[in-house]
């Protein structure tokens, strides 16, 4: 009995021995050790530094002082506001019991949205899948509407995709006599590639590279991998190819973008509207030692002419604004200039 | 047709149950306890997770005279926590964790003395270890992550025969040498530069495995040991008291983002033999 004690008894000293041998340590949890570890994340991880041309060594020695170990909550999501918010990154978002951090990358900027579509779209029934995606007829003309909310949806089990996005082809089908089709992507902000470049394929005519990506893969700031190009690809069914007017806003961020710069590469396919919001950092959440959360962006994202887009937006071919007198007036100006688009075709 | 194939497994029993008889000694065991898990996976926290889950674990033993073929695979599920306590609109900060492991090893007995033995040899093994922390609430706000390798290890066996309280010891040791890593992500930069991209309309389970990379253990480390007491009970059955420690690290990028898991198990088994022990 003593022999079988004696050897729980070394066991459980060497479970609890080695896990700092073998595991490191963990960083404290008061307010000066949050602050150096939420610098130290950025350091290591954030992949817009050089493109974004900020000295991180500069912002850690602007705002060390002003944090101690005695600061209070408050003091301490104060300074890491001020952080979050000086590095205009639509993907770096601060979660605290204080309120959500995040940089507004569309203010100040008109809205450019839509406005009394009833004017010029023919209401159409509802269908299962409208919470993402809705289609109608415009009015007076042979053209499809295509208004893509989100492209929002995770996958069941092991699949990346939501299937729900699968609907498209339903939707092809219906606009597949139509003279041209529009596609709404105002104020979507983005979501799930998959579910973005199950839609683009239904355009598609042949594989093409649409985006080009860099991911931080080293502790240094200018360790990066080498460009990773995406391509994509004819799918589905049936594919439209014939004139594609794709409307887009500031709004349009991430994984909308994505689809934008999809689209842009088709020959069939214009742009109309006002220049998307720039965001291609293919975020990651991360937690703090004193449980708030934060996301920040590990890659950046180029267009397939290499135009870098992080924080400038892809810009339109037709760019478009909706002044406020058009506002006023309930004249949706991008959509009647997509119309006007077609109609010359 | 039916007949032929029922025939076919009849003389395919009847041949492994005649060579059965002339094995030296196998056994089965089902073996259940606690397995304390610890990981640290820089990907998604720079916290420790721990957690204490009840696996259940079986191994086979197919021991000949010279040769020892050992199957062994174990499952547990639980969820992890670390030290934060502070929560944000009831954030749970919990990690969901599954562990599946299935080994092969053939290890042959190298010296032998009347009360002892040893074993070298190798062992194929595969494991997976699957991670989703709950970060903030909604799924937008899981960090998700697998790690997965399919391993050749040099393995090695001590037994010795103690006639106090248990009957044997055994000690078992192994370090994979050569591993074919996986990676849930889109880019593996820490066994090679090349990248794979997920074509999601190709499925998922094959592209991922084509993404993987044989490594060297400069790039996946582990260490797998098990030190397993065993008392006789009858002629057939017996007990079996094992502690299990497993660790590895790798890094998901070169210098970045570094994961590391420790597993300590104390298990219970019973064993049935399948040829008669002598007690």
């Amino acid at each position: 009995m003593k022999n079988k004690l004696l050897l729980l008894f070394s066991v459980s000293l060497f479970i609890v021995g080695c896990e700092k041998l073998f595991l490191g340590d963990e960083p404290g949890d008061n307010p000066k050790d949050v602050f150096n570890q939420f610098w130290k994340d950025f350091d290591m991880y954030y992949a817009h530094f050089q493109i974004k041309n900020i000295d991180w060594d500069s912002v850690y020695s602007e705002y060390n002082t002003k944090i101690t170990p005695s600061s209070t909550d408050l003091e301490l999501y104060s300074v890491l506001e001020d952080i979050v918010l000086s590095l205009e990154d639509s993907h770096v978002n601060l979660y605290t019991p204080f309120g959500y951090a995040s940089y507004d990358y569309y203010a100040g900027s008109p809205s450019n949205t839509r406005i009394n579509l009833t004017n010029y779209i023919v209401p159409g029934a509802s269908h299962a899948n409208i919470e993402i995606m809705e289609y109608r007829n415009v009015q007076d003309n042979n053209f499809g509407y295509l208004l893509l909310k989100t492209f929002a949806g995770l996958g069941e089990g092991i699949e990346f995709h939501d299937k729900r996005y699968f609907y498209i082809d339903h939707i092809i089908d219906e606009f597949y006599n139509k003279d041209g089709i529009i596609i709404d992507l105002r104020d979507n902000g983005g979501g799930n590639s998959a579910n973005a470049e199950i839609v683009a394929s239904r355009f598609f005519d042949k594989r093409r590279l649409y985006y080009k990506q860099k991911y931080k893969d080293g502790p240094n700031e200018n360790d990066f991998s080498d460009w990773i190009e995406y391509y994509n690809e004819p799918d589905g069914s049936k594919q439209y190819h014939k004139p594609v007017v794709v409307l887009t806003n500031k709004r349009c961020l991430s994984t909308t973008e994505l689809f934008v710069s999809a689209m842009a590469t088709l020959p069939h396919v214009t742009i109309i509207g006002d220049t998307t919001g720039g965001g291609s950092g293919n975020p990651v959440f991360r937690e703090l030692p004193n449980g708030w959360s934060m996301r920040l962006s590990t890659s950046y994202s180029a267009l397939s002419d290499g135009f870098i887009y992080e924080g400038k937006g892809i810009p339109p071919d037709i760019p478009i604004w909706i002044s406020t007198e058009d506002s006023i007036n309930g004249r949706d100006v991008i959509l009647e200039r997509a119309i006007e688009f077609l109609n010359n075709k | 047709m039916k007949y032929k194939k029922l025939l076919v497994f009849f003389f395919l029993g009847i041949a492994f149950f005649s060579n059965a008889q002339n094995m030296y000694k196998h056994n089965f065991t089902i073996y259940t306890g606690f397995a304390n898990h610890k990981i640290k996976d820089e990907t998604i926290s720079p916290m420790i997770y721990r957690g204490t889950a009840m696996p259940f674990c079986l191994e086979l033993n197919l021991k000949y005279k010279h040769y020892i073929h050992r199957l062994y695979s174990s499952f547990d599920r639980l969820e992890l926590l670390s030290d934060i306590s502070n929560s944000y609109r009831d954030n749970p900060h919990t990690l969901s964790n599954i562990n599946f492991q299935l080994d092969y090893s053939i290890e042959r007995n190298i010296i032998h003395t009347s009360t002892s033995n040893h074993y070298f040899g190798l062992k194929i093994s595969s494991f997976v270890n699957y991670r989703n922390l709950e970060i903030t609430k909604g799924a937008s706000g899981m960090a998700m992550t697998v790690d997965h390798a399919n391993s050749l290890s040099i393995a090695y066996t001590f037994t010795y025969n103690i006639p106090i309280v248990f009957d044997k010891l055994e000690f078992h040791l192994s370090t994979p040498f050569v591993s074919y890593i996986l990676l849930e992500d889109t880019y593996n930069a820490n066994v090679n530069e090349d990248f794979y991209n997920i074509d999601p309309s190709e499925g998922v389970l094959g592209p991922i495995y084509k993404g993987g990379s044989f490594v060297t253990i400069n790039k996946f480390f582990q260490i797998a040991s098990n030190v397993v007491l065993t008392k006789q009970l009858n002629s057939r059955f017996s007990t079996k008291l094992s502690y299990q420690f497993n660790y590895y690290s790798f890094n998901k990028y070169e210098n970045l983002l570094k994961v590391k898991s420790l597993n300590n198990s104390l298990l219970f088994g019973i064993t049935y033999n399948f040829t008669k022990n002598e007690k």
